[in-house]
């Protein structure tokens, strides 16, 4: 391991013990980690935009390229900035009418052809792949119409609708149910990945030196 | 104060000492629980096992440091299942924080097989746009990506000499901890009629059944759990040395055996303390 490796390694566990000392309590070392996060990231950010779009896609093309329709695009990039000019900021509508505009168009036939339809062939599958297929369909078809339903408000939910809506929350309420098991596994996943880098990574590695 | 009340009112921090007991322990000593890799993982294993060497497989890995005990194992290990059969990966980013990880990844992999960039594989690196730039690759990729990370101009490469467009890759699987996978399916692979996989976080993966179900994406790896079962499934084809996800998966059942035993335990509690309240009001 390199001396930078090493101090890289030092810094990266004191930050996590920094963050993990909230668990406690409230307290400073804990607030000085979550506002290092918050800067590096932006920082980081900030940088990645300037060598990845500015550079290549703007100053290369104008200088190295002549490419000047890249003006266009910088523009209404700049316009969007000027919404922090109060006497100027009607010039981002412009910026955002364009963006909005162009991406309706991208999008809609596209998310209609690959996605929409897609899913509305499958939820309406016809009745001929097997008895436990038919089952699964007819689950299928029962949640999507009574979740429809509960989501329906033009009539109160009394009596009948009152009944399919009631039916459409307990399909919402498994979804939600499975949503939060797999949260659980995803938060429990991440603890488990910092506990593998302080043992791992921090311990054996540069503490204990070992292979 | 009885065991209800103590039950009722335990302290959270307890509960925070028993789950990091919970995760250190199996990390230190594990007890080796046996994972049966699932369908929609074995869907992943199976469209990638069966291309031929020298077929190309796009790889998006839209994911940042957040999610690397997830998503990351499951990189290196598609990766390495491309490089044991002698398959071409592209590797790029759509998310800004991204490339750290995935040039971590790919260059260890590509050093433990001797592989090199340009010929065996690339490495695109980020472009910023999500769906501008999927589309653009689907015109043509060395026009989207006109260098790789390294700066290296992309037109001359051999391995872009028989592939130009997404429409010539054989595969496509986005390690996603957003929502980049509908980004891929709608623009991408229904787009060029290529098959997609799809690896995401747990917390995501409830929001892509239903591409799996319409068969849209031939198969689905959710968090830390579809990459152990993709490293067993890799380890027991091509003896591949299991990774991170695999020794983490002890520690996550431990910590959901508790968890669920908590569950039902404050839950008997509660219902035996307002069983108490109840007669308690009726005596008085």
């Amino acid at each position: 391991m390199t001396i930078g490796e090493i101090i890289g390694v030092w810094l990266a566990a004191g930050l996590t013990l920094m963050m993990f000392s909230f668990i406690y309590r409230d307290n400073a070392f804990f607030k000085l980690g979550e506002h290092l996060y918050l800067g590096i990231s932006v920082g980081y950010f900030v940088n990645i935009q300037y060598h990845q779009v500015l550079v290549p896609d703007v100053f290369r093309a104008i200088r190295v390229e002549h490419d000047y329709w890249v003006l266009i695009p910088s523009l209404l990039g700049i316009f969007i900035l000027l919404r922090l000019v109060p006497s100027v900021a009607w010039l981002s509508r412009m910026s955002f009418a364009f963006y909005i505009g162009g991406f309706a168009g991208v999008a809609i036939p596209n998310v209609i052809h690959g996605y929409f339809l897609p899913q509305l062939a499958e939820t309406l599958r016809p009745f001929n792949a097997g008895w436990g297929n038919n089952l699964n369909q007819i689950v299928i078809l029962l949640a999507v119409f009574t979740v429809l339903i509960f989501f329906f408000f033009s009539l109160e939910h009394k009596r009948l609708v009152g009944g399919i809506s009631r039916i459409g929350l307990f399909f919402i309420m498994i979804s939600f149910g499975a949503s939060f098991g797999y949260t659980v596994m995803a938060r429990i996943s991440l603890l488990i990945g910092r506990f593998q880098f302080l043992l791992d990574d921090w311990i054996r590695h540069t503490i204990m030196r070992l292979q | 104060m009885d065991f209800v009340e103590t039950i009722l009112n335990l302290d959270r921090r307890i509960i925070y000492t028993i789950v990091a007991l919970l995760v250190l322990i199996p990390l230190i000593k594990p007890f080796s629980l046996p994972i049966k890799p699932t369908p929609e993982v074995i869907g992943i294993f199976n469209e990638i096992d069966r291309l031929e060497p020298g077929d190309d497989i796009l790889i998006a890995a839209d994911f940042d440091p957040a999610s690397k005990p997830e998503l990351l194992p499951m990189l290196e290990a598609v990766l390495a299942h491309c490089f044991e059969r002698d398959v071409n990966p592209h590797l790029l980013t759509l998310w800004p924080s991204g490339p750290g990880l995935a040039q971590q990844a790919i260059e260890r992999q590509a050093e433990l097989y001797d592989k090199k960039s340009g010929t065996d594989y690339c490495f695109l690196g980020f472009r910023y746009g999500n769906v501008a730039v999927i589309l653009g690759m689907v015109s043509s990729i060395t026009d989207t990506f006109t260098t790789d990370f390294y700066g290296m101009p992309t037109r001359n490469m051999p391995i872009y000499q028989d592939v130009s467009a997404i429409r010539d890759m054989d595969y496509i699987i986005d390690i996603a901890a957003g929502a980049t996978v509908e980004f891929w399916v709608v623009y991408a692979a229904e787009q060029a009629n290529v098959k997609m996989g799809a690896s995401c976080t747990a917390v995501s993966a409830t929001s892509y059944y239903p591409l799996l179900q319409a068969g849209q994406i031939t198969g689905l790896s959710g968090g830390m759990k579809g990459s152990a079962e993709y490293e067993t499934l890799l380890s027991g084809k091509y003896g591949v040395p299991k990774g991170d996800a695999v020794k983490g998966m002890d520690a996550q059942s431990a910590v959901h055996v508790f968890i669920v035993l908590s569950i039902v335990l404050a839950n008997i509690c509660y219902f035996i303390s307002l069983k108490r309240e109840d007669e308690e009001r009726r005596r008085a």
